[in-house]
């Protein structure tokens, strides 16, 4: 799984590097304009949101999809001056800016800070009407990658990502299996009103933070079993799922906050919302977490109830999940979900085997 | 002392017509230690004469010039070129400064199925601020050129495709970059805003056959 960037004090760079860095530096220092400017990409945690998750573009895909793509970008060539509606991961993206923005103050010299990336396979040309849209609302995303068609997977690693947020399930699949921690977006049914001064991040557990190992317990041989053999090995580590990265790096950033006494003041909270239940299967959860070194906020165990209405209070900005089953359940109540194609849980559509087609 | 050998198996393009392009024949063969009659490796630039030839049908090298090495530039304006392509940083900026348009080779493996041009950023922003020298002459034409050629394949399976990257400014450079060089002809297919974040690996994915750079000192 991608590792957890390098932290300051850390020494060793490529000398072209310095330079490309020392002048971006210098140019943005210089801007008249006070536009905080981008990390550098060792020391930052790196969010990269595709256009389709960054604003509404399903008018504009309908005519990719039903006219082409000449006629795609005419269109949105036409209509460059007239800015995006937000999409899912809008919200996000302003509560990580909130993040940066505490971060610069109490630790002004700092690189350690979100660093939001555009990743998309959109053809520049149609990237002027986003560069407009994003100016619009006077994001902080100083970086982009548009390919033009081609992949992204790539790219990601070029610019060490530590998330990737895309509507295109391929893609989201490609980049975990590279080891990226990475999520299918869903806007939510309605809109739950979301904190403007806190991150808030929710996570499921298995095949999420945690691998896979438990749930094939559960789907193959039933929840008894699960239960013996959840207890059996309660002080054995589970093994990690995609998404742990992630959680790591906004554990660092939080002790940041923490070590300036501003822990109860923290602009980012973290939620484990699992299907487990506390007394039986719990335990090896949290000394699992414990033993990454790892701390949440929050842990809810609902031992099987559905999660959408817990959710619902917490309104995270953001919530991983491995299965649909729980992805739309959170959307009906108004939560912007992302679901994690990993593991076991891809086979199963609410508790049955999804039938395969037989192979040719 | 130059001398010119034109390649009779080949009809000469009308020269007011053709892109003009130089390349070095230390790039288009790598000779190693020079046996006398041995047949030389393929060099650098071999991907991209094959990928010329896709957007060309026929490549034809219709003239070769041997130079001394004071005077080959004076050969590069006798015959008019367009574009000189070598991988020497020293060779380019010497054509440069004299206002022949050059640019790098890329050394590295680029692709030999579809042209790719990587415009640096510094190349479109600087001709805004300064007086034009020969030099932004002879890259203002290039590129008019180029974005003629390239208005002639579709948005989708183009042989040709053109690339922005900006390396030091944000997304404000990079848009206007682009809409710079939109107002000139050339619509770019792929572009990249690094704001400081390390070149290398982008270049490597982005496997262009040239980097066009006015700046020669990046």
């Amino acid at each position: 799984m991608s590792e957890i960037k390098l932290t300051e004090s850390a020494p060793t760079e490529d000398n072209g590097e310095e330079k490309d860095w020392a002048a971006a530096k210098a140019f943005f220092d210089n801007l008249k304009t006070n536009k905080p400017r981008p990390p550098k990409p060792r020391y930052a945690v790196t969010i990269a949101v595709s256009s389709r998750t960054l604003f509404n573009m399903v008018k504009e895909r309908k005519i990719y999809q039903d006219e082409g793509l000449e006629k795609y970008v005419a269109y949105q060539m036409e209509h460059e001056s007239e800015p995006l509606m937000p999409g899912a991961a809008f919200p996000f993206v302003q509560a990580l800016m909130n993040v940066n923005s505490r971060l610069r103050q109490l630790y002004p010299d700092s690189e350690e800070l979100f660093d939001i990336v555009l990743m998309t396979n959109n053809h520049a040309q149609v990237g002027v009407r986003l560069i407009n849209s994003i100016n619009h609302y006077d994001l902080s995303i100083e970086r982009f990658c548009m390919t033009g068609g081609e992949s992204p997977i790539g790219y990601l690693k070029a610019y060490m990502t530590n998330l990737y947020l895309s509507k295109d399930s391929d893609k989201v699949t490609e980049a975990i299996e590279e080891g990226i921690a990475a999520a299918t977006m869903f806007t939510a049914d309605s809109e739950n009103e979301l904190s403007k001064t806190q991150l808030r991040v929710a996570f499921d557990g298995d095949a999420v933070l945690f691998s896979d190992e438990s749930e094939i317990i559960v789907k193959q041989h039933g929840l008894d079993t699960f239960f013996e053999h959840e207890k059996e090995f309660e002080n054995k580590p589970l093994a990690q799922g995609p998404l742990k990265c992630f959680l790591e790096a906004l554990g660092k950033l939080q002790r940041k906050f923490i070590a300036k006494n501003e822990r109860l003041n923290c602009p980012i909270r973290t939620f484990l919302v699992t299907a487990r239940s506390a007394a039986s299967s719990g335990a090896r959860v949290l000394k699992t977490l414990r033993s990454w070194g790892l701390e949440i906020d929050e842990a809810l165990f609902l031992a099987g109830a559905p999660k959408g209405p817990l959710l619902e209070k917490i309104k995270p900005h953001i919530f991983f999940d491995d299965q649909m089953f729980h992805i739309e359940g959170a959307q009906q109540m108004g939560t912007i979900s992302a679901h994690v194609p990993y593991g076991i849980g891809q086979k199963y559509h609410k508790g049955k085997l999804i039938e395969q087609p037989p192979k040719k | 002392m130059v001398s010119t050998i034109q390649n009779t198996d080949v009809k000469q393009k009308e020269a007011d017509r053709a892109v003009v392009v130089a390349v070095t024949s230390r790039a288009v063969f790598d000779c190693g230690v020079d046996d006398g009659d041995e047949v030389c490796e393929v060099g650098v630039a071999f991907p991209l004469l094959q990928v010329l030839q896709r957007v060309n049908e026929r490549l034809e090298i219709s003239r070769f010039c041997f130079s001394s090495e004071e005077d080959f530039t004076e050969s590069l304006l006798k015959n008019n070129v367009h574009l000189f392509l070598t991988t020497d940083r020293d060779e380019a900026a010497q054509a440069s400064q004299k206002g022949v348009f050059s640019a790098l080779l890329n050394e590295k493996v680029a692709s030999s199925e579809q042209l790719r041009v990587v415009f640096c950023e510094d190349a479109v922003i600087r001709t805004d601020t300064e007086p034009p020298s020969a030099s932004q002459d002879a890259a203002q034409s290039f590129w008019a050129q180029l974005g003629e050629m390239r208005r002639r394949f579709g948005v989708l399976d183009s042989p040709l495709s053109l690339l922005l990257l900006t390396s030091r400014g944000g997304r404000e450079s990079c848009g206007a970059a682009l809409q710079t060089l939109r107002s000139r002809g050339l619509n770019m297919d792929e572009a990249y805003c690094l704001a400081g974040a390390p070149r290398s690996p982008i270049l490597s994915l982005l496997r262009p056959h040239f980097l066009l750079i006015n700046h020669l000192e990046d």
